[in-house]
């Protein structure tokens, strides 16, 4: 990756309806998961990230560039290019009539000549887990997890430093969801691709990401690592949020037992490993 | 306990010229007053056994038997007044346009007289907990109110069996679990028999029994406890994951499958 | 966007707003109609005195009703300058090569220009206070004789009813599927005419996709819920005639009494 080292300050954007003054770092290479109660503001933040939504106050920097109230449409250009951005339910912005197609569609958006753009296209199939020979296919003929990393592919062949997800694994079955997940993970270690994904799924939190943040009303109300966050069990009850559902268990296991174990444990193989040091299994 | 549901040898494929099937003699039976949960993968044929049974697709070989009345081309829609439906998606499945318009569509078809179908509408309402609402537009609705909204629609018509298709999977899991001990007070209440096509596991660890669909098949049916312990790749709940994680690190667990509850209790001892 | 509403209703607990749409709907009708009555000054101070009220029954600001016209403002001058100029009698006051502007034809003018504004102002007025579904009610209800001749009236009240329904999650997925393709690089209103046409063939090919599966899906709900076209159906909305509805067309039958006693005079 060229040596971009991204710090993005997004900072105080006001507008009384949507976000109000937020200020947000995202490291470079780091994987962030943003929750929040619906409508808290999660998708107008990502808009932002993208300029798709533009700061009424305030500005937005992704690595060198610049989003502010008024912009350089080079800037924007830029930026959309660097921050690829996968909509929840991306299949259905699939339009053309082959795969390959719809995957070159970004990269040719961005100037990327023809040839490269389908030898692109060749390797993001096999980095979404996908046979060659689909390229040929009609997108619509493909079954709904096939279509979800397609429309992944097609984000992946512009080339990204940052990975946007909005709730990538809603509506598969467990283990499409499971593979979209893992996907996801191994990117972002693989290519060292910055990811911020948006979910309500706890679980998906802490088996995935690094960092959380907490969004409501518009403003973010906790930004900081998993364990920091979820052990303020007033805050998370205050902002609507689930626990995850192995630390839910171990909480009840607790109350019922009244032994108390050394840690937070977000898996079930943490709580396995917590209940055998102490003793209770 | 009497039969409500009797799918007998039904088969079913799309292209009549080829010989793969997306169904191949599926046979069940659901009880009344059961929770009958149908499960399986992407491509398993349980959204075909969704269609047959509600008569949106006629069964090329086999029978189904519903409220002991075959599902023919002529008697679907006798049969359809006994069944409610509520889909996967929240916002196709909302007509009218308002809450209240919208639960009392599948009456305004019986053309029940307007105090019957008030009275039908605010009581179905009121057991979804979607009473204030009722003059709602959708657009100002969450997706677990459009689909507690689409249950109440179900329930208004009286029906024997209510069935879920892939009726929470576009929710999020807190909306899902809410939704969840709703139809589980439901199931009492209004004396219903529910059939839930689904892979959310939580929904399976709810049935009362489940059949497992691969490839147009029936491969398995039996209680929950069971087909968590016999189908090994099917995530299985909370409480059997820890006990097979424990089981793992060598804890002296028991072998077979265990709930939450009995994961807390054993804990406890 | 979501937030664009058709016919632009604005809610709100107005006299206007409490009228029984088919009142509503006859009424303007039959304002049309009455226009037709008027033919010199007295009778149009008249019914801009009745517009003007109108509009401030609705309680909806004036602002409104001017940017209703703002769209058929050359529709409007174009027929007005036609008019004038087409119109002969009277003192001739301008005179210019062909053209010719007379007595007759100003007032022509200016009358067919109050005419336009007032139809305007008057239907705005209407689908202001009224919600598009009670529209949908109204034009249903007054339509039921024609079922006599066969016409499938309670279909097409459905139909538009659904049709209503479904705006608003059309117009969110528009903007969802505009925003997933600009994320893509698509700059929309950029470069030549042929240009922003291809640019919209990544909206409208996905929309189009997305609106049929919708549709089979709405479509299989229906049937499932026991609908079947030709069926005889109860209606859950009930319209209510009230005394204020009544009261309504007798205002519109004073109102024609008036316009006729100030033309005979």
């Amino acid at each position: 990756m060229e040596g971009v080292s991204a710090d993005y300050v997004i900072g105080p954007i006001r507008n009384s309806l949507v976000l109000q003054s937020i200020d947000l770092q995202i490291e470079s290479g780091s994987y962030s998961a943003i929750v929040g109660h619906t409508g808290a503001g999660k998708s107008s933040l990502l808009k932002t990230i993208n300029g798709l939504l533009l700061p009424t106050a305030g500005k937005i920097e992704v690595g060198q560039d610049i989003i502010k109230q008024k912009n350089n449409k080079q800037a924007l250009k830029n930026i959309r290019k660097k921050v690829g951005m996968v909509f929840q339910f991306p299949e259905a912005q699939l339009f053309a009539e082959t795969v390959e197609k719809d995957i070159c569609f970004g990269p040719l958006n961005f100037g990327v000549p023809l040839k490269q753009a389908q030898q692109i296209a060749k390797e993001v199939m096999q980095l979404v887990g996908l046979p060659l020979h689909l390229l040929n296919k009609s997108p619509h003929s493909l079954s709904g997890g096939q279509k979800r990393r397609v429309a992944i592919a097609g984000i992946l062949a512009m080339e990204p430093e940052i990975l946007v997800l909005d709730e990538p694994g809603a509506g598969l079955d467990p283990k499409g969801k499971n593979e979209i997940m893992r996907l996801i993970k191994s990117l972002h270690q693989e290519r060292n691709l910055t990811t911020i994904l948006v979910t309500h799924d706890m679980d998906d939190v802490v088996h995935y990401a690094d960092k959380i943040i907490v969004m409501e009303n518009g403003r973010i109300v906790r930004n900081g690592d998993l364990r920091s966050v979820f052990s303020d069990r007033l805050a998370i009850k205050k902002w609507h949020l689930d626990l995850p559902e192995a630390y839910q268990f171990q909480l009840e296991i607790e109350e019922r037992t009244g032994m108390e174990l050394p840690q937070i444990c977000f898996t079930v193989d943490e709580l396995a490993d917590a209940l055998m040091e102490v003793g209770l299994a | 306990m009497a039969p409500i549901i009797e799918v007998n040898n039904l088969t079913y494929r799309y292209d009549l010229r080829t010989e793969t099937k997306a169904l191949l003699s599926v046979s069940f039976t659901v009880h009344r007053g059961e929770w009958f949960a149908i499960i399986g993968n992407n491509g398993s044929g349980k959204s075909t056994l969704a269609q047959l049974l509600t008569g949106l697709l006629e069964p090329q070989q086999g029978s189904i038997f519903i409220a002991d009345m075959e599902m023919t081309e002529k008697s679907k829609w006798e049969i359809r007044n006994r069944i409610g439906v509520v889909f996967q998606n929240p916002d196709n499945q909302f007509i009218g346009s308002t809450v209240q318009d919208d639960v009392a569509f599948g009456l305004e078809n019986l053309n029940m007289d307007y105090k019957e179908m008030k009275k039908r509408v605010y009581e179905a309402l009121k057991m979804v907990g979607m009473f204030e609402y009722r003059l709602y537009d959708p657009s100002h609705l969450s997706g677990g109110q459009k689909q507690r909204v689409a249950i109440a629609g179900a329930l208004a018509m009286k029906p024997d069996v209510l069935i879920l298709d892939e009726a929470f999977v576009m929710l999020d899991p807190r909306s899902r679990r809410e939704l969840l001990e709703t139809i589980h007070e439901l199931k009492v209440s209004a004396d219903l028999t529910v059939v839930s096509i689904t892979h959310d596991m939580t929904e399976v660890e709810a049935a009362d029994r489940v059949v497992v669909l691969d490839n147009g098949q029936v491969t398995n049916i039996g209680k929950p406890r069971e087909i968590f312990t016999q189908e090994k790749e099917l995530t299985p709940p909370l409480g059997e994951k820890l006990r097979r994680a424990l089981a793992k690190r060598g804890a002296n667990v028991p072998q077979s499958y265990m709930s939450r509850e009995e994961v807390m209790c054993w804990l406890w001892k | 966007m979501n937030k664009l509403s058709l016919g632009r209703y604005v809610p709100g607990d107005s006299i206007l707003h409490q009228l029984d749409p088919r009142a509503k709907l006859v009424s303007g009708f039959y304002f049309i109609i009455v226009l037709f009555i008027a033919n010199n000054w007295q009778t149009y101070l008249l019914l801009w005195l009745f517009t003007l009220g109108v509009m401030r029954l609705s309680k909806v600001h004036l602002y409104t009703y001017f940017r209703g016209v703002r769209p058929l403002i050359w529709l409007i001058l174009f027929t007005v300058v036609l008019q004038m100029l087409f119109t002969a009698g009277g003192t001739i006051y301008v005179e210019w090569g062909p053209i010719r502007i007379s007595e007759f034809g100003l007032i022509n003018g200016v009358y067919i220009f109050c005419r336009f504004v007032m139809i305007i102002f008057i239907s705005t007025a209407i689908t202001l206070t009224t919600k598009p579904i009670d529209l949908t009610d109204g034009i249903d209800s007054l339509l039921g004789p024609l079922r006599k001749l066969n016409i499938p009236v309670d279909e097409i009240s459905l139909m538009l009813s659904i049709s209503l329904r479904f705006i608003p999650n059309l117009l969110d997925e528009t903007q969802r599927v505009m925003d997933a393709q600009r994320a893509r690089g698509t700059e929309f209103g950029e470069g030549s005419l042929v240009q922003q046409m291809k640019t919209l063939v990544p909206i409208f090919l996905p929309l189009f996709t997305n609106s049929l599966n919708r549709a089979e899906e709405l479509a299989n709900v229906m049937e499932v819920k026991g609908y079947q076209s030709g069926i005889k159906r109860s209606s859950f909305r009930k319209l209510r005639w009230k005394t204020c509805d009544t009261i309504t067309l007798c205002v519109m039958a004073a109102l024609t009494i008036g316009l006729i006693l100030l033309r005979l005079n």
